[in-house]
């Protein structure tokens, strides 16, 4: 404990630019991985939901014998005459179907369904997937 | 341990550094492994795609192979078809997926004789990949063909 010359002002400042350039480059691969894992749980969500939407939708089409789709941005319910209303709705989804059917109805013994599924983030504008499909019913 | 508590030498900057960098050379190598989630998202999105498709292209084939008298030689989303051992085969391209459609030539389950008609039912098969080799997607179909006796 007898030597007590310290450290320079050089060798504090070296040492503080060494540390701030290596917690600067840590800090950057930390917050990137932040954002890249919120950005894929967010398609993550999107797919789920758009696939729960598509089969509902699809055995709605092939059980019920009348129904309407009635949406908005905010959510998506399935009404079938014959039984309860099937709602999807989240906060952080923006949803939109195309073409414009909303209210229409629908019997698939005549009707033919050819719909896309634009789902968005609301929180990652970029974020969001797309689905085409056909519903049928077969005689 | 008297011997190596007063060793107060340290180490260099040099090696300070040096160890710093093959460090983080070991770390950049793991680095690759995490954004893998986003290849399995992408997977599944092209799998959900491909899923939907199939159901288009299923109803699409059923509805144009039907409203003809025969098997036509192409589809409208097609190639020439090709006489396989036992099926015809439909290649194509539809919404940027390969597509491919097996249909057999011969009655998926014989005659079944009706009233006035005879009735047959031709099985097929549909197809979805990215490529020739990698499939994504597959759903069955029945085509169905009414002759008046």
């Amino acid at each position: 404990m007898n030597n007590q010359k310290g450290v320079t002002l050089v060798e504090l400042l070296a040492t503080l630019v060494i540390f701030g350039i290596f917690s600067t480059i840590i800090w950057t691969f930390l917050f990137q991985a932040v954002k890249t894992n919120e950005v894929e749980i967010s398609k993550n969500q999107l797919q789920q939901e758009a696939n729960i939407i598509l089969n509902a939708l699809d055995e709605v089409h092939r059980k019920s014998s009348e129904y309407t789709i009635d949406y908005n941005s905010d959510e998506i319910i399935i009404k079938p005459t014959n039984s309860s209303p099937i709602v999807f709705s989240n906060s952080q989804i923006d949803y939109n179907l195309f073409p414009l059917v909303s209210g229409k109805s629908i019997s698939p013994n005549t009707d033919r369904l050819n719909i896309t599924l634009v789902l968005k983030s609301k929180t990652n504008e970029n974020v969001n997937t797309t689905l085409k499909s056909t519903f049928v019913r077969f005689k | 341990m008297q011997k190596t508590i007063k060793n107060e030498q340290g180490l260099t900057l040099i090696e300070v550094l040096a160890s710093i960098v093959l460090l983080s050379i070991i770390i950049v190598s793991f680095l690759s492994l995490f954004p893998q989630i986003s290849n399995f998202n992408k997977s599944t999105e092209e799998n959900l795609q491909a899923a939907a498709t199939a159901k288009e292209v299923r109803v699409l084939v059923k509805e144009e192979i039907e409203s003809m008298d025969s098997f036509p030689s192409k589809l409208s989303f097609t190639n020439e078809r090709i006489l396989n051992d036992g099926f015809y085969s439909y290649i194509g391209k539809y919404n940027d997926f390969e597509v491919v459609i097996e249909l057999q030539d011969q009655p998926f389950v014989g005659d079944e004789p009706q009233q006035n008609k005879t009735r047959k039912l031709y099985k097929y098969k549909v197809s979805i990949g990215e490529s020739d080799t990698r499939i994504l997607s597959t759903t069955y179909g029945f085509i169905i063909r009414e002759t008046p006796n």
